[in-house]
């Protein structure tokens, strides 16, 4: 499975004698890895169509320029404190028909960076300018952070640095169940992996290739029996007649698999679009049912449900959680 | 009917459709533009520039008797394993244009089982291997004229394909202009059996014309509302909506009865289906227009935010008597703006 995964693999020439690399290399010893200069001269310069990566992925491994950790966007997690997001990788193995990746990267081929002490660098100089706050870093905005960690590797240095900055929050943002790796490491009071739940009918027809949900409820179930924390992610929820009772289900099942007040926080999101993404969606989807949903596009563009619709459908859903013994601050509402 | 536009660089890829079929030359600005009974075919010349105008111009003219173009002709192989003498067929075309990389593609509508590959069109023939291992990143099969067929393709709105037939390893010299020579018979009746097995199989991917459901076809419909209509069905398909319900709802009956233009009884159709589509949205607006009923009589009359992200409202009146005004305080004094508030919030019964 993991040989057929991808076309081939092009490596930063200053990189293809890193261990990391010689690793993969023995891993993947039937694929072809190709030395090339820099990633940007070949990734993203021309637009290969995101369903490529059905048959046609390829992989990149080199370093991240650039910023390497960025602020994140307003309501991106509990308020109150600053937040910014790393990039480890580009690019996510699963095919989200809402994904927002589809009109982003404009390819569908993964990235890994392997410069993960210069990234932890930037995450300790960032520590320097809050000082007297906690600061949160996020793992999993432009690729699931856990899904091939297996192969990336670089959980135990980020686990070593967060394990000596107690004011530094880590959140390993997912969809998978690979919690392998998680399970080597030793839980912190400063670590949290968070998982996107959504009712299994919804992720069977939408999370497509994504672990079930019943499955990914299990490793959240093994994370907390390890002592580890563990966060929810209910975004997007997407309206169908009977979304209440699916929630309803959804919620029961959390409940049955690990007591709510161990969910550190719980985020609540509707599904909302860019323009752009949303016409990607319509040209890779088109049979979707997304686009039987109450969308309008307003005047900026995005294309999501009306103000009414979305406060409506997150009250409901913030409601069952209330219900089933959840507290108003482990709740937040992730508007945009 | 609607007919098939070959492209073909050059005659010698061209030779079996001349030889098997009838076309006949076409007296246009310039050479090499054919017609038969069904079919229209291009000789383009080599490059993409050359075949873009081309194409722009034979499109321009005869865009509306030319439903899809299907660009046949050899192309080098970049990597190894896609072997001399095979038939291909392209997914994403490419651009490699004076030494920089076109971040433009085009995906092609696929037609066959043959193996799919990406393709890269240059600015020059690939004779060095330099230059065939750069491109080689990018796809596995190189010609001279794809992107700049898909690209005026896309400007008309045709569908395009792009079946191919491998001549050589690009980067290997120009022992392959040789070879075109002495192999170009075989290749292009190579290319013609393929084209021909399709043609059998009626392979036009041509948008259905929409037909009006047999209910409905009582009713006038202008050209938009048509548009409308397919749109509204499809949605309604995609709801998995039973039909027989939805026809219950519209009454038809009732409306064939009222005396209203033809045009308007075709929409309130359209606005009763776009209800079932949109039941929530039907539901605020109602709401909204139910608790702006006393601000919209009389000479006043208010506008809110269709896109319902604000909270404004305006409010426009007439005042052209004192029983104007009073009416306006009344309807003020009575409004509950937080109650219109609410909705917009969200707090409504669905």
């Amino acid at each position: 499975m993991v040989t057929s995964m991808f076309n081939r693999v092009f490596v930063e020439e200053e990189c293809f004698d890193s261990p990391q690399v010689h690793q993969l290399r023995e891993k993947f010893s039937s694929i072809e890895f190709k030395k090339i200069d820099r990633i940007d001269h070949y990734f993203g310069r021309v637009k290969k169509p995101y369903l490529q990566k059905r048959d046609g992925l390829n992989l990149y491994i080199g370093q991240k320029r650039g910023e390497l950790i960025k602020l994140a966007p307003p309501a991106y997690g509990l308020s109150g404190e600053p937040h910014f997001y790393y990039v480890h990788a580009y690019n996510c193995i699963y095919e989200c028909e809402y994904c927002y990746l589809q009109g982003h990267f404009d390819s569908p081929d993964l990235v890994w960076f392997i410069n993960h002490e210069e990234v932890i660098q930037a995450m300790s100089d960032k520590l320097q300018d809050f000082s007297q706050e906690k600061v949160w870093f996020h793992a999993g905005e432009f690729s699931d952070s856990l899904a091939l960690s297996h192969l990336t590797k670089e959980l135990p240095l980020y686990h070593n640095f967060f394990k000596h900055h107690p004011q530094a929050l880590w959140e390993l943002r997912t969809k998978s169940v690979n919690i392998k790796e998680i399970l080597k490491l030793s839980p912190l009071p400063n670590m949290y992996i968070s998982f996107s739940l959504s009712p299994q009918k919804e992720s069977q027809e939408i999370d497509l290739l994504t672990p079930r949900t019943s499955h990914r409820l299990k490793a959240m179930q093994e994370l907390v029996a390890k002592g580890f924390h563990i966060a929810v992610h209910l975004d997007p929820i997407i309206h169908s007649d009977d979304f209440v009772e699916k929630y309803q289900v959804l919620i029961s099942q959390m409940k049955e698999h690990f007591p709510l007040e161990k969910v550190a926080y719980l985020s609540l999101g509707v599904v909302r679009f860019t323009k752009d993404v949303y016409h990607q969606v319509q040209k890779n989807y088109p049979e979707s049912r997304m686009h039987a949903q109450e969308f309008i596009k307003g005047l900026d563009g995005k294309v999501r449900y009306p103000r009414p619709m979305r406060l409506w459908m997150l009250q409901k859903i913030k409601q069952l959680c209330l219900d089933q013994g959840m507290i108003e601050k482990q709740i937040y509402l992730c508007m945009e | 009917m609607k007919s098939i536009l070959y492209v073909f660089a050059h005659r010698g890829e061209a030779q079996a459709f001349l030889k098997h079929r009838a076309f006949k030359a076409v007296a246009f600005a310039f050479e090499g533009l054919y017609k038969d009974q069904q079919d229209w075919l291009l000789i383009c010349g080599e490059g993409h520039l050359q075949a873009s105008q081309k194409l722009a111009a034979v499109l321009a003219v005869f865009s509306t008797e030319i439903s899809s173009v299907l660009n046949l002709g050899v192309c080098g192989s970049l990597r190894a394993g896609i072997e001399i003498d095979s038939l291909v067929e392209t997914r994403t075309c490419y651009l490699e244009n004076d030494g920089a990389m076109e971040f433009k593609s085009f995906s092609s509508e696929t037609l066959t089982d043959l193996p799919k590959y990406d393709l890269i069109t240059t600015h020059q023939r690939v004779l060095k291997s330099d230059y065939a291992e750069k491109l080689e990143n990018f796809a596995q099969l190189v010609d001279r004229e794809a992107w700049g067929i898909a690209s005026v393709c896309q400007l008309f709105h045709r569908p395009f394909s792009v079946i191919k037939i491998v001549s050589d390893f690009a980067g290997h010299g120009s022992e392959i202009c040789v070879a075109v020579k002495e192999k170009a018979e075989f290749w292009s009746e190579q290319l013609f059996d393929v084209v021909d097995s399709l043609a059998a199989k009626e392979y036009l991917k041509e948008l259905h014309d929409f037909i009006i459901p047999s209910e409905l076809r009582g009713f006038h419909w202008t050209v938009s509302q048509k548009r409308e209509l397919k749109n509204a069905i499809e949605a309604l398909q995609r709801k998995q909506l039973d039909w027989n319900l939805v026809l219950s709802t519209l009454n038809l009956n009732e409306l064939a009865l009222e005396k209203t233009r033809p045009k308007e009884k075709s929409s309130v159709i359209l606005e009763k289906l776009w209800g079932l589509i949109n039941p929530f949205h039907t539901k605020i607006h109602q709401s909204l227009e139910l608790e702006l009923a006393q601000l919209n009589s009389g000479t006043l009359k208010t506008k809110y935010d269709k896109t319902l992200e604000t909270d404004e409202l305006h409010l426009q009146a007439i005042i052209q008597h004192p029983r104007h005004l009073e009416h306006l305080k009344r309807a003020l004094e009575t409004f509950d703006f937080a109650k219109y508030q609410k909705i917009l919030n969200g707090d409504i019964d669905v």
